[in-house]
């Protein structure tokens, strides 16, 4: 495409149509957020207001107004171009921001369309950097002619640029054929059961006991009435006592144990796992059919755990982590529930080439971080061991010394337990009290290294070590200052003396 | 090579961040502090009935609070700086909880020059540096001259550029 034909060069506004997708988007935002004020707002029994509630509606109103002149000045505050080698956006009704994108960053251009958009006749460009969340960049509504020209010119660009770099042809770039696959893992109905059973099911309990109490709680907020005390006082289930509780918590625990392992199956249905030369592949579930796809180069670290009931039965859950942009894609990650450890050391080594081969050095944490955290744990001893003493309730005896016993315990545990394990090339990190979670990359693949000392740790030579890659992150605490400091300064030379193709 | 003659991190020069970066970082501390405390007085002036002493109690201990991270701020402000290397940026802050962050020229995905209301009354901006995947490894410099950050911003989009050239 000839640069004459774009008129992207100078800066310019989205499609007017930008306005109304920013006012869509606002109103999506303020339902989600103020939903129990309006359910009252419409289903009030008694008109009349008190002081209270006119203040809050005001506030309500106000605040709707302003959001929604900040929604059309931001439309005009919003400029975007391309320049030679980079787009360009600035935006920002209070704070002004630039945004400069080089298009060897860009890592794919897409046209979308929801049903707002096609109503408007326009698209919107979402541009893919492998960048942070909150810090994509994407435009809300083009002409779809302009849309595609921008993203052809970008992406022609970027291949012109790849192939000077490389000095190859177009062709060899694209002669990168599907290659044949085999299969590594598949999982029958059976084996989705025995995951299923030994997930974590107090923490679907939890979920449940949230999703319960928030939901009581916000309708009972709005419509102020005492929904809760209404129901507990209804139902004899509820009434304090012996009885109750357990019905209650068995109650609570089988539904919690059918979920999990109806989600488990559904969610897991059929998995079938592929390996290729150059990446795995994943297809799985029962509704919503999953594939994922994942070059084994962009891959940049692999963790995988279990827990008591899984270490039974000498299964593994792996998760696979490749660069991630946004959140909201995080089910791009490959996550593979009951792997035998076979499995799991095949797949690492054929993932990270030579990590069969490297000798670890096992590091040790300091005991130092049990002292530091247990001091945590004495304060609500403190507050329950006072207030029983206030009281003269002798019940609360019982959690002023259970916390800090579970948690010193615990505490001791995971300190004994924790190993940092280092090889020239790979680094490795094994933590857990009651399952274990190991964690390994390749060493080139950080992106950026953080050491934090407090002024506790300071005192004592010691510094936790915080290392991010483009998929996750992996945090050492409470090594010694020496190993820490070393530790750092190797890795960045490793990720700063080669030049490697490392997302 | 061996571990001791690798460049290493704990010798590095940091550069402090511009002077008048305390008085931004105070004044907005102090307007969003007193904004808050101004909207709790107004609703407990607001409700009938609401016990003075809580109010009072309440209002001073928040007061208190403002005065003591104040001061944690004005200490830890020469802990603040940043530090440019061969090859990588770096960013140091903490008083009491201590931070040190690098990130590689290679791995910078691209790079941002912001300026706040109040920042730019002082004619100063922040510099963000954003890497691939989660925002925690992101890296914000605050309190530089605009001209400093624009400078900064550029050598790396250059340091960017050359490496991908190599």
């Amino acid at each position: 495409m000839k640069r004459s034909e774009l008129n992207f060069l100078e800066p310019r506004r989205q499609a007017q149509a930008a306005i109304a997708i920013f006012i869509y988007k606002f109103v999506v935002r303020i339902l989600r957020a103020a939903w129990p004020i309006l359910l009252v707002f419409l289903f009030r029994s008694n008109k009349e207001q008190s002081n209270t509630e006119l203040l809050m509606n005001a506030t309500v109103v106000i605040g709707g107004l302003f959001s929604l002149g900040v929604s059309v000045v931001a439309y005009f505050r919003y400029f975007f171009h391309l320049e030679e080698d980079q787009l360009v956006i600035q935006k920002g009704v209070f704070n002004r921001s630039l945004t400069k994108l080089p298009f060897e960053r860009i890592q794919n251009l897409y046209i979308e369309q929801n049903v707002l958009h096609r109503l408007l006749g326009v698209v919107s460009l979402r541009v893919d950097s492998a960048g942070s969340s909150g810090h994509e960049v994407t435009i809300d509504a083009l002409e779809r002619e302009d849309a595609e020209a921008m993203r052809a010119y970008v992406l022609e660009q970027k291949q012109e640029e790849a192939q000077e770099r490389s000095g190859l042809g177009p062709e060899a770039s694209e002669r990168s054929a599907p290659l044949a696959q085999s299969i590594v893992l598949r999982l029958t109905f059976e084996d989705l059961l025995r995951i299923g059973v030994t997930q974590n099911h107090l923490a679907t309990a939890g979920v449940i006991v949230g999703t319960v109490f928030g939901f009581l709680f916000t309708v009972a907020g709005a419509f102020e009435q005492d929904l809760v005390k209404t129901l507990i006082e209804r139902w004899p289930m509820l009434q304090p006592g012996f009885w109750g509780f357990l019905i209650l918590a068995t109650l609570l625990f089988v539904v919690a144990f059918f979920l999990t392992l109806i989600r488990t199956v559904t969610q897991h249905y059929d998995l079938q796992f592929f390996e290729s030369r150059d990446g795995f592949q994943l297809k799985a579930g029962l509704f919503n059919r999953r594939e994922a796809s994942m070059q084994k180069r962009k891959i940049q670290l692999i963790r995988w755990t279990d827990n008591p009931l899984r270490r039974l039965l000498g299964l593994f859950r792996v998760s696979i982590h490749q660069a991630i942009s946004g959140s909201e894609r995080v089910a791009e990650q490959i996550s593979i529930p009951g792997c035998k450890q076979a499995q799991v050391n095949d797949l690492v080594h054929s993932s990270f080439e030579g990590s069969a081969e490297a000798e670890f050095r096992g590091h040790c944490i300091s005991k130092a971080y049990f002292i530091w955290y247990i001091r945590f744990m004495l304060l609500p001893a403190v507050v329950f061991g006072a207030l029983g003493y206030l009281l003269q309730e002798p019940r609360f005896a019982l959690p002023a010394v259970g916390f800090p016993v579970l948690g010193g315990l615990y505490l001791w545990a995971y300190q004994q337990r924790f190993r940092l394990w280092l090889s020239p090339e790979y680094l490795k990190t094994s933590e857990g009290v009651l399952g274990r979670t190991v964690t390994l990359l390749p060493v080139y693949k950080v992106q950026s290294v953080r050491i934090r000392q407090s002024f506790f740790q300071r005192r004592r030579a010691l510094a936790s070590v915080e290392l991010y890659t483009a998929g996750g992150s992996v945090r050492v605490p409470f090594l010694p200052l020496d190993l820490a400091r070393a530790l750092q300064d190797y890795v960045l030379y490793r990720v700063e003396s080669r030049r490697e193709d490392w997302m | 090579m061996s571990i001791e003659e690798l460049p290493s991190v704990a010798g590095v020069e940091w550069q402090g961040l511009n002077q008048a970066y305390l008085r931004v970082d105070l004044i907005g501390l102090w307007l969003f502090r007193l904004g808050v405390l101004g909207v709790f007085l107004a609703y407990t002036f607001f409700v009938e009935g609401f016990p003075p002493v809580v109010r009072w109690s309440i209002a001073g201990l928040w007061v208190f609070l403002l005065l003591l991270t104040t001061v944690l701020r004005y200490l830890g402000f020469r802990i603040k700086g940043y530090a440019v290397r061969q090859h990588d940026l770096m960013y140091r802050r903490g008083l009491l909880f201590r931070s040190v962050t690098v990130v590689p020229f290679t791995r910078i995905q691209h790079s941002e020059v912001e300026q706040g209301v109040i920042e730019r009354q002082f004619g100063l901006s922040s510099l963000s540096v954003f890497t691939a995947g989660g925002s925690q490894s992101d890296l914000v410099i605050p309190g530089l001259k605009r001209e400093d950050a624009e400078r900064i911003r550029n050598f790396l989009s250059q340091k960017v550029a050359a490496d991908e050239e190599e």
